[in-house]
Formats: C-alpha cells, structure tokens, sequence
C-alpha cells in the first residue's frame, strides 16, 4: 500500500472524491437528500475514525500529535494553509486560512458535497484519535466561511 | 508519458493499483452502508449505474481534448493505459496485425485485490470497464470483444481488439 506521506493527503483526498462524488451524487438522485446524507454520513464517519486510529499511531495520541496531522498531513503537500493561535498540553486552536480541498470542491460547484464527505470527517477522526479529546468548528470554508477555525481541546 | 490521463490519474506519480484501492477503500464503507439498507441488489445497482456513467464520461471528455479521428484518439488513450495498466498484470500477446490484436492477460493484481476483499463486481466497475470505454472512444473503428476475464473469476482475460481497415 502506498505510504500516507508520499502522496500528498490532497492528492488522495481528489483521487476518492473521482469515485465518491458520482456515487453520492446518484444516491441523491434515487433516495433524496436526507436520506443519502445519513447513510453517507454514517459510513465516512466509520472510515474517519479508522484513519484517526491509525494516525494517532504515526504521529502520537495527543495536542502535539493533532498538530502534526494538521501541518504535516492536511497541510503537506500544499493542501492548506494554517495559522496556529494557541497550543497548549490540553488545546490547540489553529485557523485555515486557505483549503484546496475546497478549492477542489468549489470548482465544480459541489460545496455542500465537499462539506459532507470531507469537512465532517474531522470529529469523527478525533473519536478515533483519542476520544479524550474532541473538536469545535463554528465556519468553515467549504461552507463560505472566511476561516475554518479548529478548536481541539481534551475533555473536561 | 500519462499527458493525456493526467485528469483520469490525478497523480501520475501513485500506480494504478494503488489509485484502484484507494477508491475501493472509501466507497465500500459506503456501498456496504446501502446494501444494509436497501439490500445488495439494490445498492449495486445504483453504484454500478454511477459508476458506469462516471467512467464514460470521463474517457469521453478525455477524448474530446485530444486532436484527430476517433482512432487517433483511442491509440493516444490506449497507450497511455496499456502502459499504466500493463505494470499490474501478465499477459501474451497472441497475435497482432493490421486487423487484429489479441491479448491474454494471465495475471492481474487488480483482481487479486478485489477477489481478496470479496468485491470482484465493483473490481469490474472500478477497473476492467475502462477497457470498453476507451475501446468506444475509437467508435466505428476499433472493437473489443471479452469474453471472460480473472476478475470474474476465469483463468486469464481475453482481450479481442478488432480494427477497421483504414
């Protein structure tokens, strides 16, 4: 299997999303919206936190490993930039600033898809990542928001 | 050499294989999610209409950026995927004129792959149907005829290309 790092994480991103899309978009069409939303929901949910296990393990279970999957992985490659506001041992808060993988979806006009199989990934990788720790975003980019701003922070 | 891929590949740099199992891996949490709801024959159909659709259009939009009669286009596209396809599988040339090629691919990592993880149908959608798309880009002139294929289980893929005189 190719290694996570020698492909970019942007690269993989659009290599799924070739197959994902036309697939989630013919679901739409049959079953309607809600309905197709949930399942797809369900099932990247399952497969995000699955990746979040496995990076917890590449890059270690904690605030210093979260940002390394941030910086490393999300933004590797040229992915997106990022601007870390704050880190401690218990919370890392960062903003993207710009995401390709947005880009990506914004150009052909499939935001809303861009939101459902890729920005909702996040919170499910946490779980999978370490469930002590959980995130909050209240905008994102693919959703028209000038920043995503990530707030990660170890449960109370 | 993948020029005219470059927007079926994405990344000429990952191997067709490794491309093919990327795509498995993130669509099966999701067709398994659809045949638990609305029975596999149901969620296979919508996946195989989709992604049937999707791999046509996308050979045709290929197609339609490359210079030339509907062979030209086809041997522009057809080299290139011989190429990357040809790293991932075994095969023989039977025989090979003006009027005809015949191969026989007797080993092929793709449906090792799809046979291992059980889904040797959406191995089929996902891999083996390219053959016919890129085969319909050369419409009129060049035909190809399959009649079994290792992804469906047979001992080799027998790959029967047929060319209009020109």
């Amino acid at each position: 299997m190719t290694d996570e790092i020698a492909i970019s994480h942007l690269q993989r991103r659009k290599i799924e999303g070739r197959v994902l899309i036309p697939f989630i978009e013919a679901c739409r069409e049959k079953f309607g919206e809600g309905p197709t939303h949930e399942l797809v929901i369900a099932a990247i949910r399952a497969h995000a936190a699955t990746d979040g296990a496995r990076w917890a393990d590449m890059f270690g279970a904690d605030i210093e490993g979260l940002r390394r999957v941030a910086e490393e992985l999300w933004a590797g490659g040229g992915g997106m930039e990022l601007e870390v506001v704050g880190q401690t041992a218990d919370r890392l808060d960062f903003n993207v600033t710009r995401c390709r993988y947005a880009e990506f979806y914004q150009e052909l006009g499939l935001a809303d898809l861009g939101s459902l199989i890729h920005c909702s990934r996040d919170h499910a990788m946490v779980e999978g990542f370490n469930d002590g720790l959980e995130l909050t975003r209240s905008q994102t980019i693919m959703a028209g928001g000038s920043c995503c701003d990530f707030r990660f922070r170890r449960k109370a | 050499m993948t020029g005219v891929l470059d927007d079926y590949l994405i990344d000429p740099e990952v191997s067709l294989l490794d491309k093919t199992r990327m795509q498995a891996q993130v669509l099966l949490p999701v067709l398994r999610a659809l045949r638990a709801e609305l029975g596999k024959e149901r969620a296979d159909a919508v996946v195989k209409q989709a992604l049937r659709d999707w791999s046509k259009q996308l050979f045709a939009a290929i197609a339609d950026g490359i210079e030339g009669s509907p062979r030209r286009k086809w041997a522009a596209i057809q080299k290139v995927f011989g190429e990357i396809s040809g790293r991932e599988v075994a095969f023989e040339i039977r025989h090979h004129d003006e009027s005809a090629l015949d191969i026989d691919v007797t080993r092929c990592r793709f449906a090792e792959f799809f046979r291992a993880l059980g889904e040797p149908e959406l191995g089929a959608l996902l891999i083996c149907a390219a053959d016919f798309d890129i085969a319909a880009i050369g419409a009129g002139t060049v035909d190809l005829e399959r009649a079994q294929t290792i992804m469906q289980g047979a001992p080799s893929c027998t790959f029967r290309y047929r060319f209009a005189p020109r």
